[in-house]
Formats: structure tokens, C-alpha cells, sequence
């Protein structure tokens, strides 16, 4: 146990390691974005004064250095610094208070709650589907239920996220108006509520994901079915489902649990398509418009959160590999 | 014998294997009778089709193979032809299976009673807690140690010998009327091969269960069967009772097979005590980071001489090679070249020392890149210690090429996966060779061959010793392959040289309690040997042996 | 549905209410009651209740259109009524302006609306460093007289006969005085409606104020939730499978398919948004008046509408006052699409086979460079060659509008001309995106401004829109319609607005569930 909990922790470390240097990365490329906040901001009234009074209210014009720790250290603490959209300029309000300032965690939080609850969901229904097919699917192996699994999953992957939304609003909301095609949730909505609204683009998301784990399941299954304790195991007169759910499958889960960490990571990170079709107010949404504003705080916010959430993900599938593996759990 | 007496009923069996999308026959044919309780042994090479008969006994084929014709019939019921669920039903129950490797048959995700206990529940044989104690009766029986424990470890926490013996015990479980043991000690060191064979022997007697029994040792097939099936590339060659065949082999290939163990090389003379040493090593210990695997080893290997290393898997044979060449540098001692302390690390050693000594390993297979061509696996080292290039460089190579009885014109250009296995190992030499060395480690180089390959590979490395003058340090666990080859013997266990000396001397008596045991656990091909060999050491003794394995 | 008649611009503007009550048609009786919820465009992060700031249809919405009031309206109909100005009356020079405010009008923090919140909320706009869009209609102001608790006299540097219209601009809300900060932090105004929640660029919750001065006339709904859906796709399917009665900005794409819903409806007004291709009259070879005047009949205005609006809009003859403008002139001589006369025009300058650069990104308006390439088709006729230069959309207003000598524009029009001449086309305005220096224009400009007599300005904006349309530097294709969309559920008075999208922002006033 004392090894595994090493390893953890080696882990762990290297998990910081890699933030710390994913925040250089971040920084450095959120600073090169062409244009800035200022003129986003502006628009087409930018004048140059305008420009600098913003400028100078946010620190702009300090060096990059010198911005990069005052952010890193803010981060450190938990302080994620200022949205510049949702700041009042003290100098905009006519006013030499700076309160009005919202922080950029207030503003990141609640979406990365709701894009955590969208994720929770969506991994609710797909995990349990992409394994239990993908075992099907390894069980009945190039039979009809194999291919068809094969191409639906194949054409599922294949398909843009937002087609598949609009194919299912088609059906599930237009056709038979079963399911809001609107998922726009918010603070306070009775849990029943926001899940029912959020089934459509969970469902949207299930069909994306579902593919790939459910392939990597049955690959990593069959990559099993010439191992010597399978052959045992068919031997024993054991039938093919036992043979799969009890010998193969659990000396499956690491290669399994890798792929559904990918894609929780993904859910995360790479839904912004589905957020803006179904109006999900989720974090993908923020950033995108944050970055149209170039509101730095907010970006680097969202990447470092983003950032974390691969390498947490990356660092629990490890661990949960670790501990489904039978010889680090019980050493000699 | 009577109808009512027969278990198994093979006929003309035909198997093909796929290859290329090609149906090629595996199995030409083979047919025979097993009466209940009787033990069969089916002996031949590697590839001759031993393993996939004893599985198509029980109606069962890999991937990529299948029963082309002919009949198994077991008790009544036809194999070949039977539904699936027919054949789940008789499989664990009825018909049980040992495998060569217990350590990749057993399920790494579960703990051994679990995997044992699966078929008599799965079979509706007995309850969970009833074949729960049976299987610690039988891990009982079998002399597992702790057998009120064992079966709540995972397999990796338990050797490969008890997991041998708990296999069985598995096999066992629903005490079925006929076992296929495919080489199940193969892989075990004669030591702990005996013990298992020991165990087998006792269980499949107490409870008349009949067993085909799969082995290419002689030796070992000699004490376990009633009969034996002798079969070469998938045709039968003969079959008798074990006692005929033993001492009266009708075909020429039983008999080849029997001759085998007669090469031997005359002992050399006794070396000259003011003769300096070509390797020298002195008072190494070493370790695996904390952990201790040498200790105190010191011995010399002299010009135009093999040293053969034996010992039980574990005892330091390899570590003390990989101290030789400087892998793994010693905590303290040093090893003498010609009479001079070399660097310990290899990183240290100029290019002429590490010239001087070269390896040669056990997997021929994996030493050698696929991608290259022999030409160029060869050419490399040519290259690299010679300084060879071009028209010399290639001279050279096929110069070597000859040396190892292998057409220059024929394998230059050939690609490793083109090559048997006999001849990948002669490339291997080849490679040792290219270097010009005084000495060479050869580790385990025949363990993977066949018998006839092996000896092939043995007088080779005999006629280039007395060409060349190399001297070898021969790893081995086999004492067969020490008869054969070695001038001196080192015997190693638990990291310490325990006995050595001339060849002659090692293999009379007296000995040292443990090479004793060593030597006396090479089955011989006397079918009484192991009953004698239990009497005189007594049941209890064969027991303690795996305590003190723990 | 889009003509609009206006009467002229009186001195005096008489009580709202009168006029909003007349202007009732008797054939629909409202009624109050249920939630509305509207899916609209325009919505950002960045979005606040500070109406400095508001550019977009979601904010200008919320909070023109339901939280805060102004102190002047246009009407649906196109008359410009009082909301939070009872009344207000012009000096003969147009230069001095005394409005009546509304008595008992609260607050939704309780406070009372007077003199000082006017003040105060005007001055906003003017503060140091501030930066607004309405800034040229309130730095005119020189002084501000608090008259009593409801009365108030502006003094304006120059007579402004439009003065009390520039009032109804949507940046020029009254906020409470001595709280402005707290009403932009939590949205505190005089309107109909309440903010219960706010999350921009997500969500707002509005709720009916239980006692308003609007009582009886409008305010229809009980409670309004305005969800931010950028994607053009996804507001449409949310007004399709009644997730919103309402949205705004209706997709072209997907408009058959919503025509041919019975549960929909498409209301498009034409206004006085345009799109623009402003050259800078002061670089060549766009200083020479007839390479300007090549390149408007180098133009193909219909095809342009047909194919970059897709038919939702009308042509311009390079004319920026629009439909929705009072004195808006639609009988000036047409600039036709006349490759020969364009060639004539450029042998006449000297300037045949002329190449020119075209900036453009759909930054400046949706289809701008589609909108470049139809013009750079249609020019080759004329055997000008226009290189269509697409510019990245990240800083077109600060990169290429205003510096490059030609670029694709948009412009969301103006309640006044005079507005739209100042913002525009004034000598040494800071938008001036065309330079184009004329003295007769800049001259009528000026008169016009304080002309309170209706007919003489009429002719006088004639004047300047015919010489803008002939000599002017800005070829202006089309005018852009508003084209919005709601379900058949709901229901109106029967006259749209043609200000702004929805019901010109006042549809969450306006509008009833039938």
C-alpha cells in the first residue's frame, strides 16, 4: 500500500509540475492573442484614449513578467484575479471606486458548475452504455451486433457534434417534443428540472463519447481473449459472458479507465458546440466569449481550469489503473 | 479392453491451422484409445502438433484452427460435432486442463480459491463454501504450504511451482475423469519440477483420474504415463506402453529421440594451477538496489574452457553475467581480465575489454531486430569492433556465416522471422563471434530449443571452443546441457556459489547437500526413477523442499 | 407595417399618456398575465446595466426596453411621446429646453424620480474619462437648471431642434441620483420591470412592478425571462419548439421553414440600419469626385440585396438616412448599376482600368465579404478591378475601418438625421469615416439643426441627401430590414416600431399573450 501511495504521490507532483508549466504556456499564449481587451471592448468607438485609460486600469501596461506572477500568485491563493467584461471602470462610472470589480472567480464557478453537472450526467449514461456494448460488443464479435454497433459508433464519431444535436432536437424535440430543446439553466432550478434540461445535450454528448470508449472497451477486451487464463477460463466450461464480465474485463480496466478519463476531460473541455447549441450556460461558452472579448483573466482562468481538469482526470485514471492492478494492491 | 472401459475415443483426427488465409494441415491424422484412469503420455518437438491434439481431445481449438475430420468421441459424446453448450457442459466438469505456464493460466484479477471454485459452482457441482474446503483439502493433498491460506493470495503472490501444484488442485476440482496436462513443468527448475510431478502422479492416482500427459522430456513423460504417443510434425510416429517404448523404439525418429543425451565431450585435462585465469571474478556481491542477490561469488574461467553456471531460477546466475559484462556493477569484489581488474561499469571499460567479452542470450527471437537484414545484424559488430567496412566487411561476415554452418549466399540478405528458431541462436553466435572475443557468456541458449536443435547448437559451440579457443561461461539450469558441454560446474543458490569444480568430480559423489538434490532431481528415463527417488527420500522431505521455498 | 408617418416635430410635446392611449387600436384588448420569454441575440459576458455601454440587442432590450425609461420615446407609430417627460417646450432658437418630468414615478429601490436623477444620470455621459456613445448628444448641454423637483431647463451650446428626440436614445436612462452605482450593479431603474436576476450573457429574470405610472397601457406580462442564444440556429429552434415566444434577428436560413409553421409568425420592418463601403475622400484616387461617382454605378444594389440579404432589405441610393428617419428623401435620382456610365466617369478622371483595394471581414456587417465580392463582379463590367482584401475580424474597428482608404462599414442608422450627419459625416467628427468635406453640406447641417419650422428642414435634409447620394464618399448598397419572429401566442397592438429590432426594443412593453 505504502508503494501505491508513493506512486500517488509521485504522480501528484508531476501533475503540479505539469500546471505550473501549462501556466507559463497559457500565459504566454493568452498575452500573444492579437488585439486586446481594451479595443474588443471598444469596438468600433476604440479611440486611442479610451484605449489607454482601460489599458491602464488593468495593468496592462505592467510587463508580462511581472503580470504572470501577480496572476500566479493570485492563482496559488485561489484568486483568480478580475474579469475585465465585468469590471466597472472606475474611470467609466465617473467614479474613483474600484468595488464594482467582480472577481473572475464568481464569474467562472457557477459555469464550470453547470458544465460539471453536464459532464456528471452525460458520463451517467454514457460510461455505463459504452462499457456494457462495448463487452457486448467483444462477446459477439464480428456478428451482425458487432458490425452494427461498429458502424453506428463509427458514424457517431464521424458526425459533427452539432449535427448530431440538430438530429436529435429533430427528434426528440421537434417531432416528439419530449425533451426541451433548450437547456438553459440556471441558479435555484428544481434539480428535476435542470436535469431534464440538460438531457438533450447530454444525450448529444452520449452519442460523441459512447464511440470511442465503447471501442476501446471491446479492444481492450479482445486484446485479452488470447490470453493463456482466458483459454483457461473457456476450458473450465465457463460461459462467453462470465468469461468476459470476470476474466477479461477486470484485467481490461486500465486501458478502460484511461479512455473514459479522456473523454470526462473532454466533456469538460471540448464541448463548446453542444453549450452553444442547446444555450448551455456552461464554461466552453464563457470562454469562447471571453476570448471574442479578450478578457484575459477569464481566459487564463478557463485554460488553467481546463488545464487542471486533463490532469486531474489523467492523474485519477492512473491512480484508479494502480489500484485495479492486482500486483501493486497486493504486493508479494 | 472392454467398451464399457473407454473414456476417450480418437480417430483419424485432421486438424488445420490457419496461416495467411491458407487452411494448412496441423494434425495428420492421429487416432488412439484412453481407458478411464489411464495415463497417456504425448511426447515430440515443439510444433508437433502436441498441444493442439490434447485440446482437440477435448473439443476445444484455438483461433485459427480447426477439426477437419475425424472423430473424439469421450464417454459416448461426440466432440467434434457437439453444440457449444454440450461441450461448456463437459469442459471443467468432466474434462479438465493443466497448462504449461500456471502463471499466465491463472487470472491475475482474482485470488486462486476464487478461480478455483468457479467451475463446480459455474457447473452446479458443489456450493461456493463446499468447493472452498475441498479446494483447501486438495491444496492439502497436493503438499501446497499454508494450504489454509494459499488460495486467498493472487497468483502473482505465489511461486511458480505452487501455482503448478494449485492448477491441479484446480483441474481437480470437480474431481473430472480425464486431465490434459500440457507441459505443466516445463517451466519449473528440476527441483521444484519433481515436487509437482510428485504431486500430479499422487492425485491423478488417488482419484483413477485418466490423463494424457504432454511433454518433450523423455525423462519426465518415462514417470508419469502408462503409455506413450510419439508424434513429429503433426503425424503420429508409434505408440506402445511406456516400458516397450522405453526400451525397445521401433522408429527411427523414437529412436534419434532417445540418443539425444549421448553427445558428451571427454573431460579435459585438469588446468594448470599457475595458468592465468581469462575471467577472474573475486568476492562479488551485488545487489538490486537494496535488495542482496550475490553474495561472496568467486570463480575463474581459463583459455579454451567451459564454466557451466547451474542453479535454480533465482539462485544469481544471470546477476553474476550481468556483473561480468558490467551491467550491473558489484557492490564490492572486482573481476579480473587476463589478470588485470577491469573498470566495474561497463561505461568505464575501454572498447577492446568489452570486445573480449560478449553475450549470447536465451531468446534468440528478441535479441535480434526484426527490421535487419543478417547480413547487417552481423555486419554491425564487424563494423563496430573491427573497424571492417565494405568488401572486408562483408568477407568477414560470410566468413562468420560459414563458421556457424549457415549458406552466406542464402541467409546474407534473409530477415530474423525467416529463420527457425535453432538458427536465429547460430546468429546469435555469429554476432558473439563477429567481435573476435576470448570468452562468451552463453545464458540459457538452448533452454528454448528443442532437443535435437539444442545439440546441434551445443556441438557447435564445441567444434568453435576447440577452432577458436573461446572460453565459455555456460548459464544453465539443465544438467543434461552441463554433462554435455562442461569442463567445470559452479553450483549457485539463493546468490552464493554453494559447490565447483572439474566435471568429472561434480557429477560423483560426495556432494554438497543442495547440488545433490539438484543432480538427483534430473528424472532419468527409468520409468520407476521417481517412485525410487520418493522412497528414498521420503514423501515428508518433498514437502519441506517447497516450505523452504517460501 | 413600415411606412411610417411622422408628423412633424413639434415645439412642444404634449403627454405621453394622451398619445399612447390614442394610439391604442380598439380591435385587440390587452390583457395581463403570464411569463414571457424571449431568446435573443446580442448578449455577452461582458454585458452590465451601465447603458454607456449597451450596443447590442440583448442589453438595449432589457434595459431601454423594460427595466429603465428615458425621458422621451418614439412611439410605435414613429411620434415621439414623453416617458419619464411629462412635457417639454423649446425657446424660439431652439437653444434653451424646459421639461416637465412625470410626478410619483418610484424607483424600484423606492426611491423617487426627480430633477436631480436627470441631472446626474445626463452627467454620466460626460464625466471624466467616460465613455460613451452618447457623449455628442450630451456635451451640447451647457448647463442643466434644476427648476423645482419636476421641472428642468437644459441650455444647449447651439440651437437643436431634434433635442428632445436625441433624448429617447437607448444610452440615455435615468438612473437614481447619488446610487448610480448600486442601480448599474443591480439594475435599479424606473421601468416596468424589476430585475430578479441577472446573468450575463445567460439569463435575465425581470418581474413586473406591482404599481407603475404605465399601468393600464402597457406592461402586459408578469414576469419576462430574456435567455441569451447567440447561435442563430439555436434561437430559432428554441422559438420553434416553443422553448421562447420571441426571438430577434431570424436566420434567412431557416426563415422558410418558420414561415411555414402556423405557430409563427415573421414580422420584418425596414429601419434605418445600413451597410456601407466608406472611402476616404482625402486619399486618392477616392478625392477625385468621379472615381466616387464610377464606383456607385459600379454597384449592383438589388443584386446585393437579393443575394447578401436575401431579400430583407431595400436598396439605398447611397443615402444614410433611412425609412425610420423623418425627412427621409426616397425620391432623389436613382444611382443605377450603369457599367458605361461608370466607365464614362472614370475616362473622365483619367482613371481607366483602375485598381483599388476593397477591405473587408464580416466583422463590419454579415456577408461584407460576400457583399465585396458581388461589388468586385459587378465593377469588373465597368472595367474597374476591386481587390476584395479580407481582413481578420479580431480588430477590424481599431485596424481597418477608419485607417484603410476603403472598407466595408455597418451602421445601425439614427433616430435623427441630424444625428447621423454629425456621428457621420461632420467635419472632424471622430467616426467621420469618410472625410468628405462639402460646404454646402456642412453649412445646411448647421441650419437645419435649429430649424424648428417642419417644412424647411424637410427641404434642407433633401438637399444634404442628394448630395450625399451624388457626391458623397460613401457608397451605401442597402438598408438592412430588422427581421424578428414570435409565436403566434403572442400578440400586438397592430403597429411595429422601425427604430430597433423587436417592436424598436419595446416589444416586453408593448406586447400581450392573446
Amino acid at each position: 500500500m505504502a508503494s501505491i501511495l508513493r506512486i500517488i504521490a509521485q504522480r501528484l507532483g508531476l501533475g503540479l509540475l505539469t500546471l505550473l508549466v501549462v501556466s507559463i504556456v497559457i500565459f504566454t499564449a493568452v498575452n500573444l492573442l492579437p488585439g486586446d481587451f481594451a479595443q474588443a471592448i471598444l469596438g468600433q468607438g476604440a479611440t486611442p484614449e479610451a484605449i489607454e485609460a482601460i489599458r491602464k486600469d488593468l495593468g496592462l501596461n505592467d510587463p508580462p513578467v511581472t503580470r504572470y506572477f501577480q496572476w500566479l500568485g493570485g492563482a496559488i491563493q485561489g484568486d483568480l484575479g478580475n474579469s475585465f467584461a465585468q469590471a466597472n471602470f472606475a474611470s467609466f462610472a465617473g467614479s474613483d471606486t474600484g468595488s464594482g470589480l467582480a472577481s473572475v472567480a464568481a464569474q467562472v464557478g457557477p459555469r464550470f458548475a453547470n458544465t460539471m453537472f453536464l459532464a456528471g450526467v452525460t458520463a451517467m449514461i454514457a460510461v455505463p452504455i459504452a462499457v456494457t456494448l462495448g463487452i457486448l460488443a467483444a462477446l459477439y464479435r464480428n456478428s451482425i451486433f458487432d458490425r452494427a454497433a461498429n458502424v453506428m459508433t463509427l458514424s457517431s464519431i464521424s458526425s459533427p457534434e452539432f449535427f448530431m444535436a440538430y438530429v436529435l432536437i429533430l427528434f426528440l424535440a421537434v417531432l416528439n417534443p419530449i425533451l426541451p430543446s433548450l437547456s438553459n439553466i440556471y441558479d435555484g432550478m428544481e434539480f428535476s428540472e435542470r436535469l431534464t434540461k440538460t438531457l438533450l445535450p447530454a444525450l448529444t454528448l452520449t452519442l460523441v463519447v459512447t464511440a470511442h470508449m465503447m471501442r476501446m472497451t471491446r479492444a481492450a477486451i479482445i486484446n485479452l481473449l488470447a490470453s493463456p487464463y482466458i483459454e483457461m477460463a473457456r476450458l473450465k466450461g465457463i460461459s462467453p459472458m462470465r468469461v468476459i464480465v470476470k476474466h477479461a474485463l477486470p484485467n481490461a480496466l486500465a486501458p478502460i479507465i484511461n479512455v473514459i478519463a479522456l473523454n470526462l476531460a473532454y466533456l469538460i473541455t471540448g464541448v463548446v458546440v453542444v453549450e452553444v447549441v442547446f444555450v448551455y450556460p456552461g464554461i466552453g461558452q464563457l470562454f469562447v466569449d471571453s476570448v471574442k472579448i479578450r478578457d484575459i483573466p477569464v481566459v487564463q482562468a478557463c485554460c488553467l481550469i481546463f488545464a487542471a481538469a486533463y490532469i486531474l482526470l489523467n492523474l485519477m485514471a492512473d491512480i484508479l489503473s494502480i489500484i485495479s492492478n492486482p500486483r501493486l494492491r497486493h504486493p508479494k | 479392453m472392454s467398451e464399457s472401459e473407454l473414456l476417450l475415443k480418437v480417430r483419424d483426427l485432421q486438424i488445420d491451422g490457419r496461416s495467411d488465409e491458407i487452411w494448412n494441415p496441423i494434425i495428420n491424422g492421429a487416432s488412439f484409445d484412453l481407458k478411464k484412469g489411464e495415463v497417456m503420455g504425448l511426447i515430440g518437438e515443439s510444433g508437433a502438433g502436441k498441444s493442439t491434439m490434447g485440446l482437440a481431445s477435448m473439443g476445444y481449438t484455438r483461433d485459427g484452427c480447426r477439426i477437419s475430420g475425424g472423430t473424439v468421441e469421450f464417454d459416448g459424446i461426440d466432440l467434434v460435432n457437439a453444440a457449444a453448450a454440450v461441450k461448456r457442459d463437459l469442459l471443467g466438469k468432466r474434462i479438465a486442463y493443466v497448462a504449461q505456464s500456471a502463471a499466465a493460466s491463472f487470472n491475475p484479477a482474482h485470488r486462486l480459491i476464487d478461480q478455483h471454485t468457479e467451475a463446480p459452482v459455474q457447473h452446479k457441482v458443489s456450493s461456493r463454501s463446499d468447493s472452498e474446503a475441498d479446494g483447501i483439502e486438495l491444496y492439502r493433498k497436493l503438499r501446497l504450504p499454508n494450504p489454509d491460506e494459499i488460495g486467498f493470495r493472487y497468483p502473482h503472490q505465489v511461486s511458480g511451482g505452487q501455482l503448478q501444484r494449485a492448477m491441479t488442485a484446480m483441474a481437480m476440482a470437480c474431481r473430472p475423469d480425464l486431465i490434459i496436462f500440457d507441459e505443466p513443468t516445463t517451466a519449473l527448475d528440476v527441483t521444484t519440477q519433481i515436487e509437482v510431478l510428485a504431486s500430479i502422479r499422487e492425485i491423478v492416482e488417488e482419484f483413477d483420474t485418466a490423463a494424457i500427459y504432454i511433454t518433450h522430456d523423455l525423462a519426465v513423460v518415462a514417470q508419469m504415463a502408462d503409455k506413450i504417443k510419439v508424434m513429429l510434425k503433426g503425424d503420429e510416429v508409434e505408440e506402445a506402453d511406456t516400458r516397450t517404448m522405453l526400451s525397445a523404439p521401433t522408429q527411427e525418429y523414437t529412436k534419434s529421440l532417445w540418443a539425444v543425451r549421448s553427445f558428451q565431450r571427454p573431460q579435459k585435462p585438469a588446468v594448470h594451477t599457475s595458468a592465468t585465469p581469462i575471467i577472474s571474478v573475486r568476492n562479488v556481491t551485488a545487489a538490486y538496489g537494496k535488495v542482496p542477490v550475490l553474495h561472496d561469488v568467486s570463480f575463474d574461467m581459463h583459455e579454451g574452457r567451459t564454466v557451466a553456471v547451474v542453479g535454480e531460477s533465482g539462485s544469481g546466475k544471470s546477476t553474476t553475467a550481468r556483473c561480468i559484462t558490467g551491467l550491473l556493477p558489484p557492490k564490492s569484489g572486482h573481476i579480473e581480465f587476463n589478470g588485470e581488474a577491469m573498470p566495474l561499469d561497463y561505461r568505464k571499460r575501454n572498447k577492446d575489454q568489452l570486445r573480449q567479452a560478449q553475450m549470447i542470450y536465451q531468446m534468440a527471437d528478441t535479441a535480434l531486430n526484426p527490421r535487419k537484414t543478417i547480413g547487417e545484424l552481423i555486419g554491425r559488430p564487424v563494423q563496430f569492433y573491427m573497424g571492417l567496412t565494405g568488401k572486408a566487411k562483408r568477407r568477414r561476415v560470410d566468413h562468420l556465416l560459414e563458421e556457424i554452418e549457415l549458406e552466406p549466399e542464402i541467409y546474407f540478405n534473409r530477415y530474423p522471422s525467416e529463420l527457425s528458431g535453432g538458427q536465429k541462436q547460430r546468429i546469435g553466435i555469429a554476432r558473439a563471434l563477429a567481435a573476435e572475443p576470448q570468452f562468451i557468456i552463453c545464458d540459457e541458449v538452448t533452454s528454448a530449443l528443442d532437443q535435437l536443435v539444442a545439440e546441434g547448437i551445443l556441438k557447435l559451440l564445441a567444434k568453435l571452443q576447440d577452432e577458436l579457443g573461446l572460453s565459455y561461461m555456460f548459464i544453465t539450469h539443465d544438467l543434461a546441457t552441463v554433462k554435455s558441454i562442461a569442463d567445470e560446474v559452479v553450483v549457485m543458490k539463493d546468490g552464493r556459489v554453494v559447490e565447483q569444480g572439474p566435471k568429472d568430480d561434480m557429477f560423483k559423489p560426495p556432494h554438497h547437500a543442495y547440488t545433490d538434490l539438484l543432480l538427483s532431481s534430473v528424472p532419468e528415463m527409468d520409468p520407476d526413477w521417481l517412485t525410487n527417488l520418493l522412497n528414498e527420500r521420503g514423501v515428508d522431505n518433498i514437502g519441506d523442499a517447497a516450505v523452504g521455498k517460501m | 407595417m413600415n411606412r411610417i408617418s411622422r408628423r412633424g416635430l413639434l415645439k412642444t410635446g404634449a403627454a405621453a399618456g394622451v398619445l399612447a392611449a390614442t394610439g391604442m387600436p380598439a380591435v385587440a384588448m390587452p390583457k395581463r398575465g403570464g411569463t414571457l420569454r424571449l431568446g435573443l441575440a446580442g448578449a455577452n459576458t461582458s454585458d452590465s446595466w451601465d447603458s454607456r455601454t449597451h450596443s447590442d440587442s440583448y442589453m438595449i432590450m432589457c434595459s431601454h426596453g423594460a427595466v429603465f425609461d428615458t425621458l422621451t420615446q418614439v412611439a410605435a407609430d414613429g411620434q415621439l411621446i414623453g416617458e419619464l417627460a411629462e412635457s417639454w417646450e423649446a425657446s424660439a432658437d431652439a437653444k434653451t429646453w424646459t421639461f416637465t418630468l412625470r410626478k410619483g414615478v418610484k424607483f424600484h429601490n423606492g426611491k423617487d424620480f426627480n430633477a436631480d436623477d436627470v441631472i446626474s444620470s445626463l452627467n454620466m455621459h460626460v464625466a471624466e474619462g467616460a465613455k460613451s456613445a452618447a457623449k455628442p448628444i450630451v456635451e451640447p448641454i451647457t448647463e442643466m437648471k434644476k427648476m423645482g423637483d419636476h421641472q428642468i431647463q437644459m441650455t444647449l451650446s447651439a440651437g437643436n431642434a431634434d433635442f428632445p428626440f436625441l433624448l429617447s436614445d437607448y444610452h440615455l436612462c435615468m438612473y437614481p441620483d447619488g446610487q448610480i452605482e448600486e442601480a448599474i450593479a443591480k439594475g435599479i431603474g424606473t421601468g416596468l420591470y424589476q430585475v430578479e436576476a441577472f446573468d450575463p450573457g445567460v439569463r435575465t429574470l425581470l418581474s413586473r412592478v406591482s404599481e407603475h405610472y404605465k399601468d393600464g397601457k402597457e406592461g402586459w406580462f408578469d414576469s419576462i425571462e430574456v435567455i441569451a442564444i447567440n447561435d442563430a440556429s439555436a434561437r430559432m429552434n428554441a422559438l420553434m419548439t416553443g422553448q421562447v415566444d420571441a426571438v430577434n434577428r431570424v436566420d434567412f436560413k431557416t426563415e422558410p421553414l418558420m414561415k411555414a409553421n402556423p405557430m409563427i409568425n415573421i414580422f420584418e420592418v425596414t429601419g434605418n440600419q445600413h451597410f456601407t463601403f466608406p472611402m476616404l475622400t482625402n486619399v486618392a484616387p477616392f478625392d477625385n469626385i468621379d472615381v466616387r461617382k464610377a464606383l456607385k454605378h459600379a454597384i449592383n444594389r438589388q443584386e446585393m440585396v437579393d443575394k447578401v440579404l436575401q431579400g430583407h432589405g431595400r436598396v439605398s441610393n447611397d443615402n444614410p438616412i433611412g425609412p425610420a428617419n423623418q425627412y427621409f428623401a426616397d425620391d432623389l435620382p436613382m444611382n443605377e448599376y450603369d457599367p458605361d456610365k461608370a466607365m464614362h466617369h472614370l475616362k473622365k478622371a483619367g482613371m481607366e482600368g483602375l485598381k483599388i483595394d476593397l477591405s473587408a471581414s464580416d466583422a463590419a456587417f454579415p456577408g461584407a465579404v460576400d457583399a465585396a465580392q458581388l461589388y468586385q463582379a459587378s465593377a469588373k463590367a465597368a472595367g474597374i478591378d476591386i481587390n476584395v482584401v479580407q481582413e481578420p475580424s479580431d480588430g477590424y474597428w481599431s485596424n481597418v475601418w477608419l485607417k484603410k482608404p476603403w472598407c466595408a462599414c455597418y451602421w445601425s442608422g439614427r433616430a435623427t438625421e441630424d444625428w447621423m450627419f454629425s456621428v457621420n459625416y461632420a467635419v472632424g467628427a471622430p467616426w467621420n469615416d469618410n472625410h468628405w468635406d462639402n460646404a454646402r453640406f456642412q453649412e445646411l447641417m448647421l441650419s437645419a439643426r435649429a430649424e424648428l419650422d417642419s417644412a424647411k428642414r424637410k427641404e434642407q435634409y433633401r438637399e444634404m441627401q442628394g448630395l450625399l447620394s451624388s457626391e458623397g464618399g460613401t457608397v451605401i448598397p442597402m438598408y438592412a430590414n430588422y427581421v424578428d419572429a414570435h409565436s403566434t401566442k403572442l400578440t400586438n397592438s397592430g403597429t411595429i416600431g422601425n427604430v430597433f429590432q423587436m417592436d424598436s426594443s419595446r416589444l416586453m412593453e408593448r406586447w400581450w399573450f392573446a
